[in-house]
């Protein structure tokens, strides 16, 4: 099991689009991909719960990934917060 | 003729004839089921999933190429929603538990989706209800086997038409794309609604959030959409249209002439040269920098190279990614490590306890002060990237002479390092100082002795000023760059430059707002650091401007004790023309 705390970086947050990368990120490993905040933790393969975490621009959430390819989902899932989701801002 | 007032969202105006789309409200009545249908509602449920999901794919696939990608994304995520697994086991559960029939369970479902919404603090985030909303209206849709009425009639011509929805879904959008339509209008929406951000990406007029738009608005009536006042016009007279086509002109003149102005010199009127540089994080922004015709960068923000990591990025890391941006643009101000209050540390360390404010606490120099080899990483970087292009080093939050003292005997030394290794640098990087705590702003003098420039950061100064926290609901409506104080410590700050010939620039978002640029000015400053985006449009402000006309405005509003009334005066400063006063 591997854990850590991701940054929202991206201007206007985990939206839709946004939560959709992370849900296509998270859907492409076997291990259980699981995103937290002081709230609610959600599976990072849910669209609704990754939007349920309201998680604005500077939220730092903790993520959690178990399994047999734990290591890469946790580096892809890292990557993608990196690169605000592809968005420009 | 009659008016109709929404929200204005894209740009331009459009007049057209009136596409009106009537739809029927699916309203599901709450229905209990017996214990021997429930397989048969969860059958159902089963089945308008996925036929509902089947029909977006079809849509995602037709896309046309020239679709701005923000369709493509919202469908997407649509198509994500609806295969959803929670979607699917919360709505089954409703109906294995509850015993409702299929509609009623998922309108509770969504209801349930809905609460965590509203309570929602973010505007943006909150406004995302609206995609769930769309998305459970076409699974109801296929749970009723809607035949439907309320699509576009494929055979109509609708080349130039202007479309009246209650609301677009992104599938509907690609349609609509297909169709060449010149607007839209829609019940529902806000400015920050996916309609708008799509209206804004294929730079369309639109108007949203015009609740009863659809009621209103007579299928093939003539009207006008105006995206700046968020007005619709129905029928116009001809009057009427005579002064929409002018103002659609003018609209298109002043795009090209934006555009345009990339490669003129910011000069005044009065002939003041300006500077006008960028403000850069990603490695991303120096193409939009370059597009934007910034003479160099104001502000490069190092902190993305910090944060959403386990370890800290190494020396040679910073360093490739400085000499990206030195090469590819003139003049980089590398802004040393700025973490802490709003912008925590991932990458290494993140022990001991939060500061309970976090703001005043240990940040930036402070924070680099502490973690000297963390520091000395960063300014080995900065200095090896200076072979490659002119490097201006900045130190962010100084409050104080003794951290800058020792922040100078850290870059001896790593100057010192540098050449016993015989690395090749520039030995006269110049070293300046961000401007944002009002302590070194009231002392900005001294720093100006000590410092090769000065850079006001108005967003932490006025933060620290006026003693209240720009995120924060509860008091963000008492953020007044327009304070006294505010304008006495730029002053100061730009007087403290110029009797000790050191340039100062500002780099916060005043900087990007053209409702101060004559302000600014009027103040003494000629080095603008923006957002890239906004370059274009401050450079029109100041090449409007003469700042010989400039003095006895500013000279009133650093008097006026009053609010309301400085603002007054800076829009009679803002609207005051060489043309107008020849004509009074």
């Amino acid at each position: 099991m591997i854990t850590g705390k991701l940054k929202v970086l991206n201007k206007l947050g985990l939206h839709a689009r946004a939560a959709a990368q992370v849900v296509r990120t998270a859907s492409g490993f076997e291990s259980e991909v699981t995103l937290s905040n002081s709230e609610r933790e959600v599976s990072a393969k849910s669209i609704m719960g990754v939007m349920m975490l309201a998680a604005t621009k500077g939220a730092t959430l903790d993520l959690r990934t178990e399994g047999v390819d734990e290591e890469e989902a946790f580096s892809a899932m890292d990557k993608i917060f990196n690169q605000r989701f592809g968005e420009d801002e | 003729m009659f008016y109709l007032q929404g929200a204005g969202v894209g740009s331009g105006i459009a007049i057209g004839t009136a596409y009106v789309i009537q739809q029927s409200v699916v309203g599901a009545a709450m229905r209990r089921v017996g214990k021997d249908q429930l397989a048969r509602e969860i059958a159902r449920l089963e089945s308008a999933l996925k036929s509902t999901s089947a029909n977006l794919e079809k849509v995602r696939q037709e896309v046309p190429d020239n679709a701005p990608k923000e369709i493509a994304a919202f469908l997407d995520a649509h198509i994500l929603m609806v295969n959803d697994p929670t979607l699917h086991e919360a709505t089954a559960k409703i109906i294995q538990e509850d015993q409702f029939c299929a509609e009623s369970a998922l309108t509770m479902h969504r209801n349930q989706l809905a609460e965590v919404f509203e309570n929602m603090e973010d505007e943006y985030l909150r406004s995302k209800q609206g995609d769930v909303d769309q998305v459970i209206q076409q699974i109801h849709h296929q749970l009723l086997i809607h035949e439907s009425s309320d699509s576009i009639d494929s055979n109509d011509n609708l080349d130039g038409c202007i479309l009246v929805a209650h609301d677009l879904t992104p599938a509907d959008t690609v349609q609509f794309m297909k169709m060449k339509m010149s607007a839209f209008v829609t019940n529902l929406g806000s400015p920050i609604s996916h309609v708008a951000i799509l209206a804004g990406s294929l730079k369309m007029p639109a108007v949203v959030g015009l609740h009863g738009a659809v009621r209103h608005i007579a299928h093939g009536a003539t009207i006008a959409v105006d995206a700046d006042t968020g007005s619709v016009i129905v029928n116009p007279d001809a009057a009427t249209l005579a002064k929409l086509a002018v103002r659609r002109e003018e609209h298109a003149r002043l795009q090209t002439e934006l555009l345009a102005l990339r490669d003129v010199e910011p000069l005044t009127l009065d002939g003041e040269q300006t500077s006008l540089l960028a403000n850069v994080e990603l490695p991303e922004d120096v193409e939009y920098a370059q597009q934007s015709g910034a003479m160099g960068v104001g502000l490069y923000r190092t902190e993305y190279l910090y944060m959403n990591r386990v370890h800290l990025p190494t020396e040679e890391e910073q360093f490739q990614a400085y000499v990206h941006v030195v090469k590819s643009l003139k003049r980089v101000t590398i802004r040393t490590l700025d973490l802490g209050a709003d912008k925590q540390v991932d990458g290494g360390r993140k022990q001991g306890n939060v500061a309970i404010n976090p703001a005043l606490g240990l940040r930036a120099v402070r924070l680099c002060l502490r973690s000297l080899g963390t520091f000395r990483a960063q300014l080995r970087a900065i200095y090896r990237a200076s072979a490659f292009g002119e490097v201006q080093c900045m130190i962010p939050m100084l409050s104080n002479l003794d951290e800058l003292k020792q922040v100078m005997s850290v870059i001896d030394e790593v100057k010192r390092e540098l050449d016993s290794e015989h690395v090749v640098y520039d030995p006269t990087v110049k070293i300046g100082g961000m401007i944002e705590v009002p302590a070194a702003a009231i002392t900005a003098d001294q720093f100006a002795e000590q410092l090769d420039f000065l850079s006001i950061g108005t967003n932490d100064l006025i933060q620290y000023t006026l003693a209240i926290d720009r995120v924060d609901d509860e008091v963000n409506y008492l953020y007044d760059p327009l304070h006294t104080s505010i304008l006495r410590l730029v002053k100061n700050v730009i007087d403290a430059g110029s009797k000790h010939g050191k340039s100062v620039s500002l780099c916060g978002e005043m900087a990007s707002d053209p409702k101060y640029t004559r302000l600014l000015l009027g103040l003494g400053l000629r080095v603008f650091s923006m957002d890239p985006g906004a370059i274009p449009q401050i450079k029109q402000v100041i090449r409007n401007s003469d700042v010989g006309r400039t003095g006895e405005y500013i000279s009133e509003i650093m008097d006026c004790a009053d609010a309301s009334r400085r603002f007054r005066l800076l829009q009679r400063l803002n609207s005051d023309s060489v043309e107008a006063a020849s004509v009074n």
